[in-house]
């Protein structure tokens, strides 16, 4: 017993300082990808003129995502090169355009027509076989960690560029010309 | 009743682990009192309080990682499962496939013998569990239902399956395992007593492509696997193949042959699975495969001692054929269709000459079991009225076969019976959301077992949301076990099976209350009831299974679990349950269970440590007139894996301390008289080396 026990003080002596160690919920980090997929996004300039905010658009119900929308609104007033990032909510897209990046929450009832139709919007979300859907960021997890999946033949339609370091971690890429 | 509820008071995170830690050391020192910490005992207690402690370290300001850096983080809680979890009205505990490669585990035995509540048994020819205390030795699990992506797993001959390498799927396979704790007849009909056991496998997306492990490990063992999986838009597949080896070594058994050391390979065993799974859009077939063998060392059943003819082999076909539609946003179904089979065959080597007329001195002796099913059911799920979710559901399963031989090898037939059943059941569930915060589930299910009997099984679950922290629960429900095949109508060699047995029946009363203390921080504490009536045994003094005396039985369960993003985990557990039958302890129910599990990445993030430790208080044998000590076991396991490398190692210890120790086993009626045999040593100190590959 006292052997065990001094094994296990060793062992904890050994992990406990190794770093800060903190928590994040699946929302967070989600939210922090979102951020940071913007990073590596450019708009045409007609629709994103220097020093214009930028605005992220969440569609569809709410209620089973509050966390996530909640995460995302905890963004707002963020600065990405030198845009102020706006955020808006809402069940319809039109009377939230502009939209220069639009959150598909699971259940949106205007996902097919906004990813078949709209331009200049980066559409990402975390909804099942999104970049299959049409869609241009898929946010998937894989052994409890965020990855993401890209479709080029949608940012192409959709007139958005991706850098290719973000095409270079994701964890696929469709529509490879 | 009292209430079940655990007082509304918040435990000091200290006081708890103060608590549990006490009673480690009270594990091994009975007379010890529990406030006596030794110093070096008080450190320990003190690092382990300030570890679980909530961060003081400023949270990294999460947008100002790199894409690369959130990648790289691990999400706690919040996962849709782990919400489900919280509703559930059970105690759940989800383990899942990261905690599998942590720990090292080499069986679904292990894993879950590592869980709060459980502990386990060994006699050499098979591993046992118990749950909450209550593990009558000769017990073959057939009172927990496993369930593989909710295909039953239970065969017909015992209504069981055993969890070491007897188990027909590879742990390697498992994305997770969800342990549900209690009665749950109400939804999934006989069997499921203490709890039911599903079993998730990997998606075929985990493949994505090919992947082959190796193991290697002590008395010669070793593992090889191939499998492989792909998906395309809506279909996919998933293939696997593994076969496993173990040579054995040499045993002495002094109460049947006291001085003799076995010739090489005894305890040898061998395993071979097969894995397979297809799914178009709604349709899923699987198809579950697999063999085990093992050569029997201990002379059990009165064979000759050591004789290396001894084998008891089991095998598993399951084949199921299922769709899960979602008919509109409100109604969903599912529907299987199913088959399975069963195969059990033993030889085992007597020395007849001294019977009157002499006969050989050495003779096989053949048990063949057959158990064959198929079956179908049925579950419409309906959200279609606010604040309620219905689930109705119909099964029905036919028993083709359930055959029971045994002969020897110079055509002596002393048992030849086989026969057909069925069975079915009928029940219906509703979720009400009574209140914003409570839900009252309600659900009650039909059973006709295969005797003709009926069962009726009524559940009842009141979920409170306290706060955004807290929720209690309060669980009632009860279940049944069919007297098996086997209990009722195997005869040969001096036991006797019984057909006018009563069915077992289980009546539990439960309260749980789960608190999240900060982000990644979790607690649940739970007080339970339970009574056990008409508990099937077999009666020492004639060797007839019996409907024992009830076992009444109460106990609390505490878990404490830290995770940390950069996958660190610490989790402890204490179990304590008194268990009383007959106005003593019933054999192999120990008084107090102890779990730790703590593990981390070491240095980079590449390499991960995983410690475990497993405490069982002292238990009966021999209906209570012996005893086997209490013990604690270390389990030590290194992995290293790096994103970007195909490759992955693991190096586990296991019994790191190479510590003595004994399980109980059950009265076996076919020694001689004048042999007492309670108990079997188990092994020391073993190694695995694995590697694994994707491509």
């Amino acid at each position: 017993m006292q052997g065990i026990a001094v094994s296990l003080l060793a062992f904890l002596a050994l992990i406990v300082p190794a770093r800060s160690w903190a928590q994040h919920s699946e929302a967070e980090v989600k939210a922090a990808f979102i951020f940071s997929i913007a990073r590596y996004a450019e708009w045409s300039p007609d629709t994103l003129p220097d020093g214009a905010p930028l605005s992220l658009c969440v569609l569809g119900p709410g209620e089973s995502q509050r966390a996530l929308v909640d995460a995302l609104g905890g963004l707002r007033g963020k600065q990405l090169r030198g845009h102020v990032l706006e955020v808006r909510a809402g069940q319809r897209f039109a009377p939230m355009k502009p939209c220069h990046i639009t959150i598909m929450l699971p259940g949106a009832s205007e996902q097919r027509s906004v990813l078949q139709d709209e331009r200049d919007t980066l559409t990402i979300s975390d909804g099942d076989d999104f970049i299959e859907k049409g869609g241009m960021v898929g946010l998937v997890m894989v052994d409890n960690r965020v990855q993401i999946e890209v479709n080029l033949e949608s940012t192409r339609r959709g007139r958005i560029q991706l850098s290719a370091q973000l095409l270079k971690l994701a964890r696929k890429v469709k529509g490879v010309s | 009743m009292e209430s079940l509820i655990p007082a509304k008071d918040i435990f000091p995170l200290q006081a708890i682990l103060i608590t549990m830690l006490s009673m480690l050391s009270f594990a091994r020192k009975p007379n010890m009192p529990t406030h006596s910490l030794s110093h070096r005992r008080r450190v320990l207690v003190c690092t382990i309080a300030w570890a679980v402690l909530p961060a003081v370290a400023a949270q990294a300001e999460l947008t100002e990682l790199s894409l690369e850096e959130l990648m790289n983080i691990e999400v706690t809680g919040a996962s849709t499962y782990v919400q489900s979890a919280k509703s559930a009205p059970s105690a759940v505990t989800v383990v899942s496939r990261d905690d599998i490669r942590r720990f090292g585990w080499r069986t679904l035995q292990e894993l879950l013998t590592a869980q709060r509540g459980f502990h386990g048994s060994n006699d050499r020819t098979y591993s046992y569990l118990g749950v909450r205390g209550f593990s009558p030795p000769g017990d073959f699990n057939n009172r927990i239902l496993f369930l593989i992506d909710g295909i039953r797993v239970n065969d017909n001959i015992y209504d069981s399956v055993l969890a070491g390498e007897t188990f027909p799927l590879d742990l390697d396979l498992i994305e997770r395992v969800e342990i549900i704790r209690g009665p749950g007849a109400s939804i999934y009909g006989g069997n499921a007593l203490f709890g039911v056991i599903n079993i998730l496998t990997r998606s075929a997306d985990s493949f994505d492509g090919g992947e082959l492990a190796l193991d290697i490990g002590s008395q010669g063992a070793r593992r090889l696997r191939a499998s492989a999986g792909k998906r395309t838009g809506d279909a996919e597949w998933v293939i696997s193949a593994s076969g496993f080896d173990k040579d054995g070594g040499r045993y002495e058994f002094p109460d049947v042959a006291a001085g003799v050391l076995s010739p090489g390979g005894a305890d040898a065993e061998q395993q071979q699975r097969v894995f397979g799974r297809i799914r178009l859009g709604d349709w899923r077939a699987t198809l579950i495969h697999s063999e085990r063998r093992k050569h029997v060392p201990t002379g059990s059943f009165g064979t000759i001692p050591t004789d290396p003819g001894h084998r008891e082999d089991d095998g598993y076909t399951l084949a199921d054929l299922a769709i899960a539609r979602n008919v509109s946003e409100h109604h969903s179904y599912n529907l299987r269709l199913f088959a399975g089979q069963y195969r059990y065959d033993t030889q085992l080597p007597y020395d007849y000459s001294g019977e009157v007329p002499p006969r050989a001195s050495r003779l096989l002796n053949r048990d063949t079991q057959r158990g064959q099913w198929w079956g179908a059911d049925g579950r419409w799920t309906v959200s279609a009225w606010a604040g309620h979710k219905l689930v109705a559901g119909l099964e029905y399963i036919a028993n083709t076969r359930q055959y029971l031989g045994n002969r020897d090898d110079d055509g002596t037939q002393y048992l030849n019976t086989d026969a057909h059943s069925h069975r079915s059941g009928a029940y219906l569930q509703d979720e009400m959301a009574v209140a914003d915060n409570t839900i009252l589930m309600l659900g009650v299910r039909h059973d006709t077992a295969e005797t003709g009997k009926s069962f009726l099984s009524p559940r009842l679950a009141l979920v409170h949301q306290l706060d955004a922290d807290n929720s209690l629960k309060l669980l009632y429900g009860t279940a049944f076990r069919s007297p098996n095949a086997y209990e009722r109508r195997y005869i040969f060699n001096g036991q006797y099976g019984n057909p006018d047995l009563a069915a077992e029946t289980i009546r539990t009363l439960e309260g749980v209350w789960e608190r999240r203390l900060g982000e990644g921080i979790r607690f649940t504490g739970s007080l339970y009831r339970y009574r056990v009536a008409n508990a099937i045994g077999l009666d020492p003094a004639t060797g007839i299974n019996i409907n024992n005396s009830p076992v009444d039985a109460h106990g609390t369960e505490l878990e404490l679990e830290r995770r940390w993003s950069n996958g660190a985990v610490l989790r402890g557990s204490y179990s304590g349950q008194f268990l009383r039958q007959n106005g003593q302890s019933p054999d192999n129910a120990p008084g107090g269970l102890w779990h730790l599990d703590a593990g981390a990445p070491l240095g980079s993030r590449d390499l991960y440590a995983g410690l475990g430790l497993d405490a069982v208080s002292r238990r009966n044998t021999n209906s209570g007139a012996a005893s086997v000590d209490a013990r604690t076991l270390a389990n030590l396991t290194l992995t290293w894996r790096q994103t970007s490398s195909p490759w992955e190692v693991s190096a586990g210890i296991y019994n790191l301390f190479d510590r003595r120790y004994d399980d109980p086993t059950s009265l076996d009626p076919q020694l001689p008289a004048s042999v007492l045999r309670d108990r079997f040593a188990q092994d020391g100190r073993q190694w695995r080396l694995k590697l694994t590959g994707r491509f």
